[in-house]
């Protein structure tokens, strides 16, 4: 076993060796390590230069390093993938609820029952430009849902206001009052970011709103001392997880540049189930559009116009994303048809050949009238 | 009179209408062949498969590839092999001038015929189905408005669908026992659809298409549309434009700008010659009679009855010691007659809207002649609008 020596965050490394791998040390990258250290809540925030030092340390005080099964070594044995399928119906799944506002957006969230809503179980990206309204919008829609359904619970996490921010926003806005949130300013001094998200990610709220992804990476690395594709597989795992096993809505919203494109990694754009799009048009009037959906196809590319009422409260304009939606029938079926025109030209002139054996269309042709 | 179409109509129009719908298809340029048999066979290639093409195709063609029409005229008549070859090269230098690698051929699916050609940019036509369905639709959202007549010419591939708006207009300069109807005409050609202003004049029912350019409406200049304007595509925000177009003229009641204006300047300024002999022909021109007496005894009953002044003023020219034979067209326009714009513009759409007695084939085209002569008064004037600044 590592002997506990060194100062209080040195012990609590020697001691995770000790209990997690038997007074060894995992052979592989120290990120991994690092990973799965950082993944367990503690009260002491350690970073992972002091991590890496007591590993060090310890390696040289002669402590055995060990193949892990959480390190495997690559092998030609282990590279040997043994791929073993699953049917739908034998997989086991959280509870997906559907969370409803009553209001238009929920058809664009979700087309697999009538009227739709926000399924549980799924990562939704919201982008926008700044001051569009995305805070706004997801507060609203969290409000919303709870006064349809005060069972439902939810939680708006910020990573950029403060208490005071948040006072002169609950003025503007009125409605979200009553809305549950995690300030996490209040977690930076001491450290414990990363174990006050893990917490709220665990598995008791039925919808999270993270406002913002990127910034809360910014706050992790900060908070935790990690680089910034650890901070954002963390945070990635942990969003996953949460919608995966946990039945979690979780909506994050995330920055454009100034170009209007989406900011983040690859990573995330796919692992998501949705990415939501909030922007002003060309009018400068606000609308929100799904770029991706994988519980409402059918809902993606089309606007959905909004205003903020008086009282801060969204307000979408169902009549003209009504009227849109029936321009976009008229237009399939309008396609169809063009489509059908160019199949009936095809049979009547140019296929007529294979028709009859024909050389010659014409002669087809002559024929058609013949028995007409 | 009452004529309305009812859905039992609707719906076997719209059948009809779908079934004749021409068909089309975009063919590379390259693709199509011609030879020296094409213009008396009446055939072209496409993709080495000989087909059947329209009368008037080979006209069509030239004037698509800017080929001198006189001169395409004068091969076909004389069958010479010539223009095919001269076609052939106008489609080479066609695919270099634009680029283009791509043209769209329209067909009459009845006659089995190549009818037409275009660029497949220029097509913004939507289907005939499709048109039905707006116009339903719109019936639907306004229950004010009426589908008057649908005018429906398989042959020529057009089609047009009058809707009113049940609101009666009066104006002073109609006298004041007339009343009109404003509406708009949904017009399917073999490549555009388009919509007009429409009217519908109470007193005797007949209906007129117009098309009077640009305008504020009904008085009130904060609300402007084009009156005439054709769909841009088919997509899905090309079809909430032309929706829009028309929901902005029912706002204005459908009533066109500068219509009053219009109307009171047909109703006081006395036709030319040439207007109302034009006119005439129109409507002679349309009379259809296997028996050359009995055709003429139309003719003849079709002039006097509805275009009378004519043969006065003829009677009027002799008798001042001109040869009316030897007038042209400038002269005509300078002569005046006994009957008003409106007169002459009434005897059209009387004609074209209701059965006067007479053979007339495709007569609602009447009513788009009068609607023309009509529109003269805001286009650069009628022939005599300004006949008494002569005298000033």
């Amino acid at each position: 076993m590592i002997k506990l020596s060194g100062g209080k965050k040195e012990q609590i490394v020697r001691e995770w060796f000790n209990v997690t791998h038997d007074g060894r040390v995992p052979k592989g990258k120290v990120l991994d390590a690092y990973t799965e250290f950082a993944s367990q809540p503690r009260t002491e925030e350690i970073s992972y230069g002091l991590f890496n030092g007591v590993l060090k340390k310890v390696i040289a005080e002669g402590a055995e390093v060990v193949q892990t099964a959480a390190s495997p070594e690559p092998s030609v044995k282990d590279s040997v993938v043994n791929p073993v399928p699953i049917k739908v119906e034998d997989m086991v799944f959280p509870e997906f609820k559907l969370h409803k506002t009553g209001k238009k957006i929920d058809a664009l969230f979700s087309d697999h029952e009538v009227g739709g809503g926000i399924y549980g179980g799924t990562v939704n990206i919201v982008v926008g430009e700044s001051g569009v309204g995305k805070s706004t919008v997801l507060l609203d829609l969290l409000a919303t849902v709870q006064a349809n359904d005060p069972t439902v619970k939810i939680l708006y996490v910020s990573s950029e206001m403060t208490r005071n921010d948040i006072l002169f926003y609950y003025k503007k806005t009125p409605a979200i009052g009553k809305v549950p949130t995690l300030l996490l300013m209040d977690y930076m001094k001491d450290s414990t970011l990363s174990q006050a998200l893990s917490a709220a990610f665990n598995g008791q709220y039925d919808i999270i709103v993270l406002d913002s992804y990127q910034d809360v990476l910014v706050k992790l690395k900060e908070a935790q001392g990690w680089r910034s594709t650890q901070a954002e597989s963390w945070l990635i795992n942990m969003m996953i997880e949460a919608s995966e096993n946990k039945g979690c809505a979780v909506l994050a919203i995330q920055h454009m540049t100034k170009g209007g494109t989406y900011v983040g990694s690859t990573y995330l754009k796919h692992a998501t189930t949705a990415m939501l799009e909030i922007r002003f048009d060309l009018s400068g009037q606000r609308y929100l559009e799904f770029s991706k959906n994988r519980r409402g196809g059918s809902g993606v590319n089309k606007r959905l116009y909004y205003v903020l009422d008086k009282d801060g409260s969204v307000v979408y304009d169902t009549e003209r994303f009504t009227e849109t939606e029936d321009m976009h029938k008229i237009e399939g079926s309008e396609a169809i048809r063009q489509h059908d025109l160019t199949k009936k030209f095809e049979e009547i002139f140019l296929k007529g050949k294979t028709v009859d054996g024909s050389d010659s269309v014409v002669e087809l042709q002559d024929s058609l009238r013949e028995e007409e | 009179m009452k004529r309305e179409v009812t859905e039992d109509q609707f719906a076997s129009l719209r059948e009809q209408m779908s079934t004749s719908e021409c068909v089309v298809k975009t063919v590379p340029l390259a693709s199509i062949q011609l030879d020296d048999k094409s213009i008396v066979s009446g055939r072209i290639g496409i993709g080495g498969v000989q087909v059947q093409v329209g009368s008037g195709f080979f006209q069509k063609l030239s004037s698509f590839l800017k080929v001198s029409r006189s001169l395409t005229s004068e091969m076909i008549k004389n069958e010479d092999g010539k223009l095919a070859a001269s076609l052939m090269n106008g489609l080479k230098d066609y695919r270099q001038a634009n680029g283009g690698s791509e043209i769209m051929l329209i067909a009459n699916p009845t006659t089995r015929e190549i009818v037409d050609i275009c660029d497949p940019k220029r097509y913004r036509r939507m289907t005939n189905d499709s048109v039905m369905d707006v116009t339903q639709r719109i019936i639907n959202e306004n229950p004010g408005l009426t589908i008057e007549t649908i005018d429906f010419n398989p042959q020529a591939g057009r089609s047009i669908i009058n809707l009113l708006n049940n609101n009666e207009v009066g104006f002073p300069g109609a006298g004041k026992d007339e009343f009109f109807k404003f509406g708009f005409s949904i017009i399917q050609s073999p490549k555009d659809t388009i919509v007009e202003m429409y009217n519908q004049r109470l007193v005797c029912a007949n209906g007129l298409r117009i098309s009077l350019g640009q305008g504020a409406i009904g008085g009130n200049g904060q609300i402007h549309f084009e009156e005439r304007f054709r769909l841009a595509g088919t997509g899905a925000e090309d079809i909430k434009t032309f929706l829009g177009k028309i929901e902005d003229m029912r706002k204005a009641q459908f009533i066109p700008g500068g219509f009053q204006q219009t109307l009171e300047s047909a109703a006081s300024t006395k036709a030319s010659l040439l207007e109302v002999e034009s006119a005439m022909i129109k409507a002679q021109r349309m009379v259809r009679e296997q028996d050359a007496s009995l055709k003429t005894n139309f003719i003849e009953n079709l002039s006097r009855k509805y275009f009378g002044s004519y043969a006065e003023t003829m009677a009027r020219v002799v008798r001042k010691g001109q040869n009316p034979m030897s007038l042209n067209d400038k002269q005509k326009s300078f002569i005046k007659t006994g009957q008003s714009i409106w007169d002459v513009v009434n005897s059209l759409t009387y004609l074209g809207s209701n059965d006067s007695g007479l053979p007339l084939e495709h007569k609602s085209e009447l009513k788009a002649e009068a609607g023309r002569l009509f529109a003269k008064g805001t286009n650069g004037g009628f022939d005599l609008q300004f006949a008494q600044f002569a005298q000033l």
